[in-house]
C-alpha cells in the first residue's frame, strides 16, 4: 500500500482514548468508556497486528452495521418506541462501530479500503479484476472520522442548549479541548502554533457568538410556532378530546387483561376521569388557582400527579390511613405491555396497588394512575379495591357544575324538551344539594330519552367543533360513547349535579381462561356524578367563597345504548392468533422481567460472549501476521539484545575460557559438545527459527550440556 | 478529422464536455479544499443530523465549532497574499519514471515575512483531447456492462490516469523573510517521454488548520526538460557479428576499452561506474559528478527502430522505443558505438553517433520520435543495407507485426546482416516462421520478456 493512496493520517497515540473517556463522562458510563479506551489503545502496548485485507475490513463493517441494523429493528418493533429512544440508541454508535474501529487499530495496513463501505463499489472492483482490469484502490485511514463519531454521539440525549449547567459545560470543554489536539494533528502538513491558535481562539469566540443566536433563535421558534413556551401541554396534563376513544375502538387488538379475583366482577374500569370542558376536549383542571388541594411534600411529581406510598411488601397506597386495610371487597390483576405515561385501568374505589418492582406510579386528583419511565416493557399489577374508602379523586369542587358557555344553550334547550330548567351556578352563592332520590330519577329519565330518541353510531357526525355537545342533543342525536358521556356530563352538571367525563374499558369479553380482554374496541367513554353531598364553603375569605361538595359517592352514569358493544365488527380468524401472539409476548416479557430470570439470562449471556471472545481470540491468535513492518518480535529482541545462549556463554566460558574472538558460537559449542544438538538448534534456532521447536527445547539442551560438562569435568 | 467526430460522435462529445468541465471544476475544488475540511464538512452534517433535537442534545455545540473553524480557515486562506519571484535550475534531461530533483531559488518580494509558502508546478493538464475520449477505448471496455459502455465514464478515469506529462512537482514548506531568498527542492515524475515545460508555478498559502488553501500564481522563469525514455533492464546483452570490430571515426581498435584522453564532467546518471566518479567535483557541486573520457576503441552496431504505427498503437511504439532506449543505454555502457535508423516524417534520419557524450543526443533524439502513419519500410531497408558493411551487428526493434514487417526482415537478413529481431505485440508469440528467431515483447509485460 502507498502512502499516498491513504487518506489521513493515524490519530496520535491516546487520543481515541481520550475521545472514549469522555464519551463515558458525558454518558455517566464509565466502565463502558474505559473498556472501549483500553482496547482501543491497547494497540500502542501490543505489538500483534493482523492483515485483514480486503475481506477482512469488509467482515468488520458488516458486522458494525448488523448490530446497528439489529438494534434498530428491535428498537422499532417495540411498540411504544418514541424519538428519544433513538437518540438513545445512537449514542451508542461508537460501541456499534467497535468492530471496523478495532480492524483498523490492530491491522498491518495503514487504512482501510474505501470500497468497504459500498457494496456497489465492492462488486465493481471484483467485476474489473475478473476481467484483467486495473484496480486503483484507495484506502482510509478512520480512526479520525471514528474520533468524531465518538465526540458527536458524546452529546447525544445529554444536556440541552438552552439551560447550561454541569453537563453541558463539562461537554463544551471537552469538544474545545479535544479539537485543539485534532487540529493540531489533523492535516499532516506542518503547522504554526502561534497562528494556529490565534485561529483556533477566533474559532472559539465565533462559536460562542453562534451558540448565543441559536439560543435566541431556538426560544423565539419555541415560543412562536411550536405551541411551546409557558402556554404548552406538559405531559403531566391529562387530557382526551372526542375521537381518541372512537380511534381506539376500531382496533381489535388486546390492550390489557383483566383477572377478576374477589367481589363482584366491574362492568368498567376507568383510566381517568375529566373535569373541565373546552370544545371538544375535555382535561383534568382540578387543582388549578384556589381549588388547587395541597400535595404532600415530597410526592409532587408534576402537573396534577403525586406519587404515592410505597409500603414494606412492595405495594402503593394513596392514603397511608389505607396501611391497615386488609378486607378490600374487590381484588383483580390487570396486565399488558405498557409504556412511559400510560394510565393504567383500575377498578372504582382502587386503594392499594401490588406486584410493581419499582417505584413508578403516580396518580392525580382525578383518579388517574400513571406509569413514569417503567423499566419493563410489561405489567402485571394487582389491584385492591373498596368504595367504603375515601376515594382516591378528590370531592368536587364548583368547578364540576361548569359548563361551557357556548354549550349552555344547547344544554338547556334539551333539558326544557324533558321538562327541566337548566341551573346557572354562581360563584358566590351556594350551589344547591341534590338528593340521591332525584339523582337517580333524573337519571333514569335520561337513560331512557337517549336509548329511544339517539342512536350509537362509530361515524363521526359532528361538524361543530366549537358545541359539539348541543349539536349531539338537539340535531344529530346520533353518536358514539365519547358523545354520550360528554353531553350526560353537561346535562347533569346543568341540573345542579356536580359530575366528571369518564375514559376507560368496558369489561365484555372473556376468555377461554376467564380472564377479561380489554381490546381496542372496548375502549369507553362515561359520566360519574357526585351524589348524597353537601356543599360548604372552604374558602378563607367570606366574600370569595370555595365550594366542595362532602359526604356524598361517585356513581357510574352510562347512558350510551347498551348495544354498542354488539356493533363492534366479529373477530377475524387472524385475531385469534393475534391475541394468542400478543398474550404470548406479554408473558414472556413478564418473565424475562423476574430478577431471577434476568439475572440467569445475563449470566448466560456472558458466558456465551466470553466462550465466542475467547474463540476469536485464539482464532486472531492463529493467524496473526507478525509485527508490524520494522518492528521486531520479543523473540528477535531478545536474540538481538543478547544473543540466545548469551548466558550459557558466559557460563561456559567461566569453566573452559572465553570464546576467542572471530570464532562463530556454534563452531565453539561444537568444540566442547561434538556430540550434542546444541550447536545445530543454536543454528537453526538464529537462521531459521520458524522450523525450530521454540526456546524451551533449547533450554533443555543448555540444561543437558551442563550435566554433561559438569559430569565429565568430575570424571 | 474533426468534422468526422462531430458527425458521429455527438453523445460522446456532450459527454466529453460535461467530463471535461466536471473534472476542471473538481481539480480546482480539491486544490483549494484539503481532506481534513471535507472530514469536517460530513461531520458538520453528521453532527446536524444527530443533533437536530436541541431539547435533548448539546452536540449542536459541535456543530457550531466545526462551522467556526472551517470558517475560519476559509476566510484566513482567502486572506493570504503572496508577492515572490521563483527561478528554478532544472537537469537539461531526465527519464520516465525516475525522480527529476531540481532546484526553485524563491525570493521575497514583500516587506513581510512570509510563512507557511508551498510550492506547486501547475500546468500539468491531464484530461483527454476531443478524439482521444471519442475513439479511445479502456483496455477491456468491451467487458462492462452497457450503462459503463455508454457513459464512458471509467474510459474518462482511464484516460485522465494515463494523462498528465509529469506527477509531482510540490515543495515543503518555506518560511521567507522579508526579501529573503531560499533554495527549494523539488522533484517532477516524469510520465511520458519529450519536453516538459516548466512555467506555470503556484504558491500554495494554506491556513493555520491546513483544512484550506488559497494558490496564487507567481512569477517565474520558463524552464525546459527533456525526458528521455523509460528504460528496462536488459539481460547480459552479447552482440556478435561477422565483423566484430570496425573502425569509427578516428579511433578504430580491436580491443573493446576506454581510452586515455579526459572529455569533461558529466552528471552522474544510473549505471555509471563508480570508479568514473569525480569525488571532488561531487564535494563542491553537492551532486555526483563522474568523468568523461575519450572512446576511442569500439565496435559499431546498428539500432534500428520501427515507428510505424501500423498494426500497432501508440502504446505499443512507445514500448518499442523503451527498448530502443534500454540499448542505448546499455550498448553505450559496453563501450561500442551505435548507428540508429529510423524514418522521421518523409525523410529518412541516420544517426551515427558515439562515445557517451553522444548517448545523451541519442536519447534526446529518442525522446522526440514520433510515430507515422506510414511504414516507410523501403527507405528504411535501404539504410540498412547502405550501412551493413560497417555494422558487427543489428538489433531491430519493430513496434508491431504484419506482412510489411515481415518483408522487410527477410529482405535485410537476405543481404547478410546479423540481427538481433525484438517485436512489441499484443499476448502471445504468433506461429509464424519468419519469428522463430525473434524475440516477442508482450507490449504490458516487455521487462519480464526481455528478461527471459
Amino acid at each position: 500500500m502507498n502512502d499516498e493512496n491513504v487518506i489521513f493520517k493515524a490519530p496520535p497515540r491516546l487520543l481515541l482514548g481520550a475521545a472514549f473517556l469522555f464519551w463515558g463522562a458525558m454518558h455517566e458510563n464509565a466502565l463502558a468508556a474505559l473498556a472501549a479506551a483500553l482496547l482501543v489503545e491497547s494497540r500502542s502496548w501490543v505489538k500483534w497486528r493482523w492483515e485483514f485485507g480486503e475481506k477482512g475490513f469488509t467482515r468488520a463493517w458488516q458486522l458494525s452495521a448488523l448490530i446497528l441494523i439489529v438494534l434498530v429493528a428491535r428498537l422499532f418493533q417495540s411498540e411504544d418506541h418514541v424519538f428519544s429512544d433513538y437518540l438513545h440508541l445512537f449514542a451508542w454508535l461508537p460501541f456499534m462501530m467497535l468492530p471496523l474501529g478495532l480492524a483498523q487499530q490492530f491491522c498491518s495496513d495503514e487504512g482501510t479500503p474505501v470500497t468497504t463501505f459500498s457494496f456497489i463499489a465492492r462488486r465493481k472492483m471484483s467485476a474489473d479484476r475478473k476481467a484483467g482490469r486495473e484496480v486503483e484502490m484507495c484506502y482510509m485511514q478512520i480512526g479520525y472520522p471514528y474520533f468524531f463519531l465518538i465526540m458527536i454521539t458524546a452529546g447525544m440525549g445529554v444536556g440541552v442548549i438552552v439551560k447550561i449547567g454541569a453537563n453541558e459545560i463539562r461537554y463544551i470543554v471537552g469538544v474545545s479541548i479535544l479539537m485543539a489536539v485534532v487540529l493540531l494533528h489533523l492535516g499532516g502538513k506542518r503547522k504554526r502554533k502561534g497562528a494556529l491558535g490565534v485561529a483556533y481562539l477566533l474559532a472559539l469566540l465565533m462559536t460562542a457568538g453562534m451558540c448565543w443566536g441559536g439560543i435566541l433563535g431556538y426560544q423565539f421558534f419555541m415560543t412562536r410556532y411550536s405551541g411551546g413556551g409557558p402556554n404548552r401541554n406538559s405531559s403531566f396534563e391529562s387530557q382526551t378530546s372526542i375521537g381518541q376513544v372512537r380511534k381506539l375502538q376500531l382496533s381489535p387488538k388486546v390492550i390489557w387483561r383483566y383477572r377478576h379475583e374477589k367481589g363482584k366482577t366491574p362492568n368498567l374500569v376507568r383510566l381517568s376521569s375529566y373535569s373541565w370542558a373546552d370544545g371538544t376536549s375535555w382535561r383534568s383542571r382540578f387543582r388549578l388557582g384556589i381549588h388547587r388541594e395541597k400535595i404532600a411534600p415530597g410526592r409532587e411529581v408534576g402537573g396534577d400527579f403525586e406519587s404515592l406510598l410505597e409500603q414494606e411488601d412492595g405495594s402503593y397506597l394513596f392514603q397511608q390511613s389505607d396501611g391497615n386495610w386488609s378486607d378490600f371487597k374487590s381484588q383483580g390483576v390487570i396486565y399488558g405491555m405498557t409504556s412511559d405515561l400510560a394510565l393504567v385501568p383500575h377498578l372504582y374505589g382502587t386503594k392499594k396497588l401490588g406486584g410493581i418492582q419499582t417505584e413508578i406510579l403516580t396518580s392525580n386528583s382525578m383518579g388517574a394512575i400513571q406509569m413514569v419511565a417503567p423499566k419493563q416493557k410489561a405489567m402485571e399489577i394487582e389491584l385492591f379495591a373498596d368504595q367504603e374508602l375515601t376515594p382516591v379523586e378528590h370531592d368536587p369542587s364548583s368547578r364540576d357544575l361548569l359548563v361551557p358557555s357556548f354549550e349552555i344553550e344547547g344544554v338547556d334547550k334539551f333539558l326544557a324538551e324533558m321538562g327541566h330548567v337548566g341551573t346557572e351556578y354562581s360563584n358566590s352563592a351556594k350551589p344547591e344539594d341534590v338528593s340521591e332520590h332525584g339523582f337517580l330519577e333524573f337519571r333514569e329519565e335520561l337513560r331512557r330519552r337517549f336509548y329511544e330518541d339517539f342512536e350509537y353510531t362509530l361515524f363521526l357526525t359532528g361538524a361543530n367543533r366549537l358545541k359539539p355537545y348541543s349539536e349531539f342533543l338537539n340535531q344529530k342525536r346520533k353518536g358514539h360513547c365519547e358523545y354520550f358521556g360528554g353531553a350526560a356530563t353537561l346535562l347533569l352538571r346543568r341540573m345542579g349535579i356536580p359530575s366528571r367525563y369518564v375514559v376507560g374499558f368496558a369489561v365484555s369479553e372473556q376468555s377461554d381462561s376467564g380472564e377479561y380482554l380489554l381490546r381496542g374496541q372496548h375502549a369507553h367513554a362515561w359520566s360519574q356524578a357526585y351524589v348524597g353531598g353537601t356543599w360548604v364553603n372552604e374558602g378563607e375569605d367570606a366574600e370569595d367563597p370555595v365550594w366542595r361538595c362532602r359526604g356524598g359517592r361517585w356513581m357510574t352514569v352510562d347512558l350510551t345504548p347498551p348495544d354498542w358493544l354488539g356493533q363492534m365488527e366479529g373477530q377475524s380468524w387472524m385475531q385469534g392468533f393475534s391475541d394468542w401472539w400478543q398474550k404470548a409476548k406479554t408473558n414472556l416479557t413478564l418473565w424475562f422481567a423476574k430478577t431471577s430470570v434476568r439475572g440467569g439470562f445475563k449470566i448466560f449471556f456472558i458466558c456465551i460472549g466470553s466462550v465466542i471472545g475467547l474463540y476469536f481470540f485464539y482464532k486472531l491468535l492463529g493467524i496473526r501476521a507478525g509485527t508490524k513492518a520494522g518492528a521486531v518480535s520479543p523473540w528477535e529482541e531478545r536474540v538481538r539484545g543478547e544473543g540466545i545462549l548469551r548466558g550459557f556463554e558466559k557460563w561456559l566460558g567461566r569453566r573452559a575460557g572465553p570464546r576467542p574472538a572471530g570464532v562463530p558460537l556454534a563452531s565453539w559449542l561444537r568444540q566442547h559438545f561434538p556430540d550434542g544438538e546444541l550447536a545445530s538448534r543454536y543454528e537453526e534456532m538464529t537462521f531459521d527459527p520458524k522450523k525450530s521447536q521454540g526456546a524451551v527445547s533449547l533450554e533443555g539442551l543448555v540444561k543437558e550440556a551442563k550435566v554433561i560438562w559438569k559430569s565429565r569435568n568430575e570424571k | 478529422m474533426l468534422s468526422k467526430i462531430h458527425d458521429e460522435k455527438r453523445f460522446e462529445r456532450w459527454l466529453y464536455r460535461n467530463y471535461r468541465y466536471a473534472t476542471s471544476v473538481g481539480t480546482f475544488i480539491t486544490e483549494r479544499i484539503n481532506p481534513p475540511a471535507w472530514l469536517l464538512i460530513g461531520c458538520t452534517g453528521g453532527s446536524l443530523i444527530l443533533g437536530a433535537n436541541w431539547s435533548r442534545s448539546i452536540v449542536v455545540v459541535l456543530t457550531f465549532l466545526f462551522c467556526s473553524v472551517l470558517f475560519v480557515g476559509l476566510v484566513w486562506a482567502l486572506f493570504r497574499k503572496v508577492e515572490v519571484v521563483v527561478v528554478r535550475e532544472v537537469p537539461r534531461t531526465g527519464a520516465v519514471g525516475e525522480p527529476l530533483p531540481y532546484v526553485a531559488k524563491v525570493q521575497n518580494l514583500k516587506s513581510s515575512a512570509l510563512r507557511d509558502l508551498f510550492l506547486k508546478e501547475g500546468g500539468n493538464d491531464s484530461r483527454p483531447s476531443e478524439w482521444e475520449f471519442c475513439y479511445l477505448e479502456e483496455p477491456g471496455e468491451e467487458d462492462r456492462n452497457i450503462f459503463d459502455r455508454k457513459l464512458a465514464f471509467y474510459r474518462w478515469k482511464w484516460l485522465l490516469q494515463r494523462g498528465g506529462q509529469w506527477r509531482g512537482g510540490e515543495s515543503l514548506g518555506v518560511d521567507l523573510d522579508p526579501d529573503e531568498s531560499k533554495e527549494v527542492s523539488m522533484t517532477l515524475f516524469p510520465l511520458r517521454r519529450g519536453l516538459i515545460r516548466l512555467n506555470d508555478m503556484r504558491a500554495v498559502l494554506p491556513d493555520p488548520f491546513g483544512l484550506f488553501q488559497r494558490r496564487s500564481a507567481i512569477l517565474n522563469e520558463e524552464s525546459e526538460v527533456l525526458i528521455i525514455p523509460k528504460r528496462y533492464r536488459l539481460p547480459n546483452v552479447v552482440l556478435d557479428g561477422e565483423s566484430e570490430l570496425k573502425t569509427s571515426g578516428e579511433a578504430a581498435s580491436t580491443v573493446r576499452g576506454e581510452g586515455d584522453e579526459f572529455l569533461g564532467l558529466r552528471e552522474y546518471r544510473s549505471g555509471d561506474s563508480l570508479r568514473r566518479i569525480h569525488w571532488k567535483a561531487w564535494a563542491r557541486t553537492g551532486r555526483p559528478i563522474v568523468k568523461q573520457f575519450e572512446d576511442n576503441r569500439f565496435p559499431r552496431y546498428g539500432l534500428v527502430l520501427d515507428t510505424s504505427l501500423k498494426e500497432s498503437g501508440k502504446d505499443h511504439l512507445e514500448e518499442a522505443i523503451s527498448v530502443a532506449a534500454s540499448f542505448v543505454s546499455t550498448l553505450d555502457q559496453q563501450d561500442c558505438l551505435l548507428d540508429m535508423m529510423f524514418v522521421r516524417g518523409e525523410s529518412q534520419v541516420f544517426m551515427s553517433e558515439r562515445g557517451e557524450a553522444q548517448t545523451e543526443r541519442l536519447m534526446e533524439v529518442l525522446a522526440e520520435v514520433q510515430g507515422s502513419e506510414e511504414g516507410g519500410y523501403e527507405s528504411l531497408e535501404q539504410l540498412v543495407l547502405q550501412h551493413r558493411g560497417e555494422m558487427a551487428a543489428c538489433v531491430v526493434v519493430l513496434s508491431g507485426w504484419n506482412k510489411e514487417r515481415e518483408v522487410f526482415l527477410a529482405k535485410i537478413r537476405a543481404a547478410g546482416v546479423t540481427m538481433h529481431v525484438y517485436v512489441v505485440g499484443v499476448g502471445e508469440q504468433p506461429d509464424d516462421d519468419a519469428l522463430a528467431e525473434a524475440h516477442w515483447l508482450r507490449w504490458d509485460h516487455v521487462q519480464e520478456d526481455l528478461l527471459t
